[in-house]
């Protein structure tokens, strides 16, 4: 039961790191390549 | 003194030094479990691991495998393909969403295709009211496409008509102003740089080609092509993806919007005066823009072009442009429509618009106003619908 736990404790900061790592290779890549949605209104 | 019993006749007091006896063992012992068990997750939560390394790196792959997968073209346009649109005002992700499922499956018969920036747009109502204006008059069904969008460039005006298909049949409405000539070939750098449509188009990457911008590399690859599109939408996607919501097309946005303040409409008139100090040098290199999308629809007995100037303020006209200007403006571009075999239309001396109707220079913002733009266009439309 313990081990289950720590194991769950190990997967919940996973997805935690795994969010993170995502959110920050999606926006290193925006800003490296300038990807962003160009709002450009009347003229 | 009295006793008090048990229903069972057993001595209370007994049975009560019992429990006495019992309760502090079972107590600690939940306590310590839920501790121990607690600890244990906070344990696994904080501490460096293996296993959290394994679970994060294969999140993030899962995501990405999943985005490779599920980003694709028929994704973009399936009915659900506003769940890609970063809000209701995002013009682009809607209309690449139509333009694929035209270029999957042709528009079929006699359609009016609108294509313009915002300006032609609010001056317009929506597509399906101008469709039903049309089916009236007419007797039968005419389909309208709304490709007009925010800012609309040559690169998008391009890749959007393309979409139509080589075998479009109807008419054409291209929205032109004299902002639009005067317009900086060099701006559209940006758009290169961050592309605002979800699909490739050859007539867009020759527009950009005809600019002196080359195209990104294109690998045929839909989500590699269009990456940015995605990327730069990541965050609105995967909440409308969590939440189950999706936008809604916000088509006019200059409804009831307040007429510019006497700061903003200063500002707009030195941005707008900036900008016309370059239309002489600049209006047949943008006018070359047009002849390479009219190039696009050949066959004059199967797509009918209009080239239909926006609505413009008088005010505008009186106190930034000036008439002569405009005047001369609208010489060039009969001459111009002329040339090509195309048609020109400004509504602006027949409809009656007032400086009140405005939100801007450009942009109408009565419901009357719009209405009576609209009217004069469909009027306008059916003898070229009926005798092309």
């Amino acid at each position: 039961m313990k081990n289950l736990l720590r194991r769950a404790g190990q997967a919940f900061q996973g997805l935690i790191l795994g969010a993170l790592l995502f959110g920050a290779i999606v926006t290193m890549v925006q800003i490296e390549t300038g990807a962003r949605v160009f709002r450009y209104q009347g003229f | 003194m009295i006793k008090s019993q048990t229903a069972d006749g057993g001595d209370m007091d007994q049975l009560v030094s019992a429990q006495a006896e019992i309760e502090p063992t079972v107590a600690p012992t939940l306590t310590t479990r839920i501790r121990a068990g607690r600890s244990a997750f906070l344990d696994g939560l904080l501490r460096p691991s293996l296993v959290a390394v394994f679970v994060a790196l294969a999140l993030c792959l899962g995501v990405m495998i999943a985005a490779a997968t599920l980003i694709t073209e028929q994704a973009m346009m399936a009915q659900g393909a506003a769940l890609f649109a970063q809000d209701p005002l995002d013009d682009y992700a809607f209309a690449s969403s139509e333009a694929l499922r035209f270029q999957r499956q042709p528009p079929v018969g006699a359609h009016v295709a609108l294509i313009g920036t915002a300006a032609l747009r609010e001056g317009l109502t929506v597509g399906g009211d101008i469709a039903a204006r049309l089916a009236q008059r007419l007797g039968h069904p005419m389909p309208v496409v709304d490709f007009m969008s925010g800012g609309q460039s040559g690169i998008e005006t391009a890749a959007l008509a393309e979409s139509l298909g080589p075998d479009f049949r109807g008419i054409l409405v291209l929205g032109i102003s004299l902002s639009r000539l005067a317009a900086d070939s060099s701006e559209l750098g940006g758009l290169v740089r961050e592309p605002r449509l979800a699909f490739v188009s050859a007539a867009g990457d020759a527009e950009i080609r005809a600019n002196g911008f080359e195209p990104p590399h294109r690998t045929g690859n839909y989500l590699i092509d269009n990456y940015k599109f995605f990327v730069a939408r990541y965050r609105p996607i995967l909440w409308h993806l969590l939440s189950g919501t999706a936008p809604v097309h916000d088509t006019r946005t200059y409804l009831g919007r307040p007429a510019a303040d006497t700061a903003e409409w200063a500002s707009d008139a030195l941005i707008l005066k900036a900008r016309l100090s370059h239309y002489q040098e600049r209006a047949e290199g943008n006018l070359g823009s047009l002849d390479r999308l009219i190039r696009l629809f050949p066959d004059r007995n199967k797509v009918q072009i209009v080239l239909m100037e926006i609505p413009l303020n008088p005010r505008a006209m009186d106190q930034v442009i000036g008439r002569a200007f405009v005047e001369a403006h609208r010489a060039r571009v009969q001459a111009f429509a002329r040339r090509e075999g195309v048609v020109y239309w400004d509504l602006n001396p027949t409809a009656g618009l007032l400086p009140a109707d405005f939100q801007d220079w450009a942009h109408i913002n009565s419901a009357h106003a719009q209405d009576r733009w609209t009217s004069q266009m469909v009027e306008r439309l059916i003898p070229l619908i009926q005798n092309p």
